[in-house]
């Protein structure tokens, strides 16, 4: 009888702490999962995390592989000195940046040029019976790419508002080594 | 013991959810969400003080918990060890989180000599210490350089690093297309270099390739071929990742997650986002900031800065919900202090101005405008702030700001700086507004202008504040109603009427155009109406014998309004409440004294209530029923004593004593004045005339009908009488006794016999008896009886 009772009093002890153990969970789950809500809404992305809440837990698998991946590159080529070494492939020169900035406002043109390069930019504005505008600028070392120098060619300079050309290309000494890359900017004087 | 086990495997399941449950999950955030226009927001970028040194090397030890310094680990054919040793690597390896460098010789501890750890050169600064200073020199958040050196180099994670990982850290002077320039190499160098770097894009952002705005093309892959797209860059904190990478992520790398995408992948800013989100939470960083330095909450829009001066202005605009992003003072301080915000702004590059109010922004359409919402400055930047057009896009368009604010249940036109409130919806619609002219305003900032005049409804009644004055409102103007008679004689069961409790009008009182009287004119002078008792009665027919009407035009509609109680004619009577009844004639009162009187008159129709309309009126001769029994009293004060009563015939009969008020059940208690001028009659007698040509004896309240042959019997000349209406002596019972008769007694027992044509004392009782007297034949006379029978001699 007493051996019974034992096995009663386990059983209701047993029960009694899982249903303990369920409700905690459930509870932790519940704030946890109101907590994240909350958070959401207070953001202005669609993040799941609040701005500077750092990570300080072991990186994924994933993001280890980032130093192998860069291993497998090799070391970098190097070179010295502020040049740039000369590329035997043909230049890709991309217009980035192509605009009016207001009214009156200056004319922008920017570039992008793929592998490296030497020489200089030439860009041309041209409307059909007016003036055509050339510019001849450097081409500047970015951190991580090459590309030409801003240009900025005043509004005065246009001799009419309209829709101008503009072809821009790298050139060394006589050479094109570039593609034409064009566009066209609406002139507001 | 099977017990038991059975106790620990229960006990051990649950334990081992409850552990599940609470291991930190690693969420890694989802491409989804990354936005090329808007990679990391500027208060993230250039928040230098985001984590200290020590934070700093937590985090770098936490990323590389074991340094495979001698490259022991890896699951590759060829060891770590040898794989570096094939690549010209010494062992043993540095991890980040254990690198040094001087800053001025630019020594560090990577080994220099194979198999023998190299030593921290003297004044060597670590790794973490060198992105510290460099954040903080150049404003740039630490973050940013930690991912900058994982995306570049994998150097955060990396277990087992080479030396040249260290060299090409932060990428920068290595072109994607070229070889790296070897000036920039070195740990330090590549730190300090990209943090400048990042500050130059900032201080000088036309001198790079992209800016924040629209029209900025963007690669997806240093190949041209791979195409690009245009970017309307929302910030500079991502044209300067641009400028620093000029790549974004074609939609292969971004479904890539971390992974690779050829052929037009480009990886480095999208890994820069995933490593920034996963390591140090959202790069969206809320536009809402505040610096260590003080607790002033600032509003971000571009490179400036604005004061928020209460949560008002933050829940006008629609920010109220969102987070305050701590920053560096640094930060703060780089921003352009443009002052403290408002509800009223602008857009740069724009001329519109704006009123924000509950996330909405509604656009003034004119300068009046801003004068009538009391914000006459709207136009100057004194008040009004350019915000930059991602925060413009951030507040909903509400449409033009219109003319009238709805504020709580209120509507108020806004006119010249104030809030006229409409004390009605039909007030809004007759002033020629509609439910489209109207914009909610919540803030009470934009709705604290000072208040109007309010708009009443057209043709309603209006009192203001604790005044008792009401005003009819009809056709913009007011009129006065100074008299409760009046307005309760002209409010109709349809009748708009409000009390004004907060307008400028209970302060300020309007002017009226005029004041209403009791007597008024409509329809240019047609229709005239009396205003009084709580009625209208309409005089038209009967004008004339009123007072002149005042011509009311304007009010034409709110008197239609009232229902007509009666038409007024000749023969209409009116009772003031004091219960005075009378008719007005020439403008004047014919009272009636006593009920009498009127129930007499042909005048006696129901009576209509007035009341002040007639108190101005005099009064004249009151009607007067002939023969009525009403007493009057001379107004010559010399002749008061003596009262009368009106004749049938209009003349005055002299009462002769005061024991024929009681013979003639007269109303002593109403005794009233008639002027001098009256035309004095016989004097009363006890024998009157009857207005039908009947003679009564009139005693102690009864009449005794007198035939033509008694009276002739007694010798009752032909005298004049006074006469009484029927109505009156019909007031009076008949005696019992009345009937011919031949014997009359007298108050003192004196006992007449007519013979003779004359009045015949009986000495004795037994002659009385003996001549056939008795009570039957014989009538109880007044003593005057005497004055107008013929005396005989007397029968003893």
């Amino acid at each position: 009888m007493r051996i019974k009772n034992n096995i009663t009093n386990h059983r209701f002890f047993l029960l009694a702490v899982c249903g303990l153990l369920v409700l905690v969970g459930g509870l932790y789950l519940s704030f946890k999962h109101f907590h994240k809500a909350e958070q959401k809404t207070n953001l202005t992305g669609a993040h799941s995390r609040p701005v500077n809440s750092v990570d300080y837990g072991p990186p994924s698998a994933q993001q280890k592989q980032a130093g192998d991946i860069i291993k497998q590159q090799g070391a970098p080529q190097t070179t010295s000195g502020t040049s740039s070494s000369t590329s035997t492939q043909q230049n890709t020169i991309t217009i980035t940046r192509l605009g009016q900035s207001a009214r009156g406002g200056s004319v922008t043109l920017t570039t992008l040029i793929s592998n490296s390069a030497t020489g200089q930019c030439v860009a041309t504005f041209s409307l059909a019976g007016q003036t055509t505008i050339t510019r001849t600028v450097a081409i500047a070392n970015g951190p991580t790419y090459y590309s030409c120098e801003p240009i900025d060619v005043s509004s005065s300079e246009f001799s009419s508002e309209g829709t101008w050309q503009v072809t821009i290309y790298v050139q060394q000494g006589s050479s094109i080594v570039s593609n034409k890359a064009t566009g066209s900017v609406t002139v507001q004087k | 013991m099977k017990r038991s086990l059975w106790l620990f495997g229960v006990l051990g399941i649950a334990l081992s959810s409850l552990a599940i449950i609470f291991t930190p999950q690693v969420h890694a955030v989802s491409t989804a969400a990354f936005d090329p226009t808007r990679i990391i927001d500027d208060s993230v970028f250039y928040n230098s003080s985001s984590m200290t040194v020590d934070q700093i090397q937590a985090f770098l030890n936490s990323k590389v918990p074991v340094c495979d310094n001698w490259g022991t680990n890896g699951s590759t054919s060829t060891s770590r060890a040898n794989y570096a040793a094939n690549n010209g690597q010494l062992l043993p390896l540095t991890c980040l989180k254990g690198y040094y460098e001087n800053p001025s010789t630019h020594e560090n501890n990577l080994t220099k000599v194979s198999g023998q750890a190299a030593p921290i050169p003297p004044g060597a600064q670590s790794a973490a210490q060198i992105i510290s200073i460099a954040s903080t020199y150049y404003g740039i958040n630490p973050q940013v350089l930690i991912v900058l050196l994982q995306k570049e180099q994998g150097l955060v994670t990396d277990d087992w690093p080479f030396a040249y990982q260290y060299q090409a850290a932060t990428g920068y002077g290595c072109p994607d297309t070229a070889v790296c320039n070897s000036q920039y190499y070195g740990f330090w160098n590549q730190v300090n270099h990209a943090a400048a770097q990042f500050r130059n894009y900032a201080n000088y952002p036309n001198s790079f390739n992209y800016v924040p705005g629209p029209g900025n093309f963007v690669l997806y892959n240093p190949s041209s071929s791979c195409g690009g797209s245009y970017l309307n860059i929302q910030n500079q904190a991502t044209a300067s990742l641009y400028d620093y990478t000029p790549y974004q992520p074609n939609a292969a790398a971004l479904a890539a997650g971390y992974g690779l995408a050829p052929p037009c992948g480009a990886y480095g800013n999208r890994n820069f986002w995933l490593y920034f989100n996963d390591w140090f939470g959202s790069t969206s960083g809320t536009f809402l900031l505040q610096s260590p330095a003080s607790p002033a909450v600032y509003l971000q829009s571009g490179t400036t800065r604005y004061g928020i001066p209460s949560y008002d202005v933050l829940r006008a605009y629609g920010f109220a919900k969102t987070k305050v992003t701590p920053v560096s003072d640094t930060y703060m301080n780089s921003l352009t202090d443009g002052g403290t915000l408002g509800t009223t702004f602008t857009v740069e590059g724009q001329g519109a101005v704006y009123l924000a109010d509950n996330g909405y922004r509604f656009g003034f359409s004119t300068q009046q405008q801003c004068a009538d919402w009391g914000v006459p400055s709207c136009l100057t930047t004194a008040t009004t702030k350019p915000l930059s057009p991602y925060l413009f896009s951030l507040i909903l368009n509400g449409g033009d700001l219109k003319r009238l604010m709805l504020n709580g249940t209120a509507i108020y036109l806004m006119q010249s700086g104030n809030k006229r409130p409409f004390l009605t919806y039909p007030a809004l619609l007759q002033n020629g507004f509609t439910a489209s002219d109207i914009t909610p305003v919540t803030s009470p900032i934009n709705s604290n202008q000072p208040i109007g005049y309010s708009l009443p409804e057209n043709n309603s009644f209006v009192k203001f504040g604790a005044s008792p004055v009401f005003y009819a409102y009809s056709g913009g103007a007011f009129y006065a109603i100074n008299s409760y008679d009046v307005l309760r004689s002209l409010i109709a069961p349809s009748s708009v009427v409000m009390t004004d409790n907060a307008s400028l009008y209970v302060s300020s009182p309007p002017t009226p155009a005029g004041i209403i009287p009791s007597i008024v004119s409509t329809a240019g002078g047609t229709k005239k109406y009396v205003l009084s008792g709580g009625y209208k009665y309409d005089i038209t027919n009967v004008a004339s014998d009123w007072p002149a009407a005042q011509a009311l035009d304007a009010l034409g509609t709110i008197i239609d309004a009232k229902p007509t109680q009666a038409i007024v004619d000749a023969s209409t009577t009116f009772r003031l409440p004091t219960g005075l009844l009378f008719r007005v004639q020439g403008s004047s009162i014919t009272p009636f004294y006593n009920l009498a009187d009127f129930f007499k008159s042909p005048f006696n129709k129901s009576p209509l209530a007035i009341s002040d309309a007639v108190q101005n009126m005099s009064m004249t001769t009151p009607y007067i029923t002939p023969g009525g029994g009403t007493l009057y009293q001379l107004t010559d004060p010399t002749k008061q004593q003596m009262i009368f009563l009106r004749d049938i015939d209009g003349s005055a009969c002299a009462l002769s004593s005061q024991d024929q008020l009681g013979a003639f059940r007269f109303d002593a208690s109403n005794v009233y004045r008639i002027s001098d001028s009256a035309v004095m009659g016989p004097a009363l007698q006890s024998l009157v005339q009857a207005q039908d040509g009947a003679t009564y004896i009139v005693y102690r309240g009864t009449r005794i009908p007198v035939s033509a042959q008694t009276l002739t019997s007694w010798g009752v000349g032909a005298a004049a009488r006074c006469s009484f209406s029927n109505v009156f002596l019909g007031t009076l019972p008949v005696a019992q006794n009345s009937k011919s008769f031949s014997f009359a007694r007298l108050s003192s027992g004196l006992i007449y016999y007519a013979q003779g044509n004359a009045a015949h004392q009986i000495l004795t009782y037994s002659t009385f008896l003996s001549m056939g007297g008795s009570a039957n034949n014989t009538v109880d006379v007044p003593d005057d009886f005497l004055s107008y029978v013929t005396l005989g001699n007397s029968i003893n």
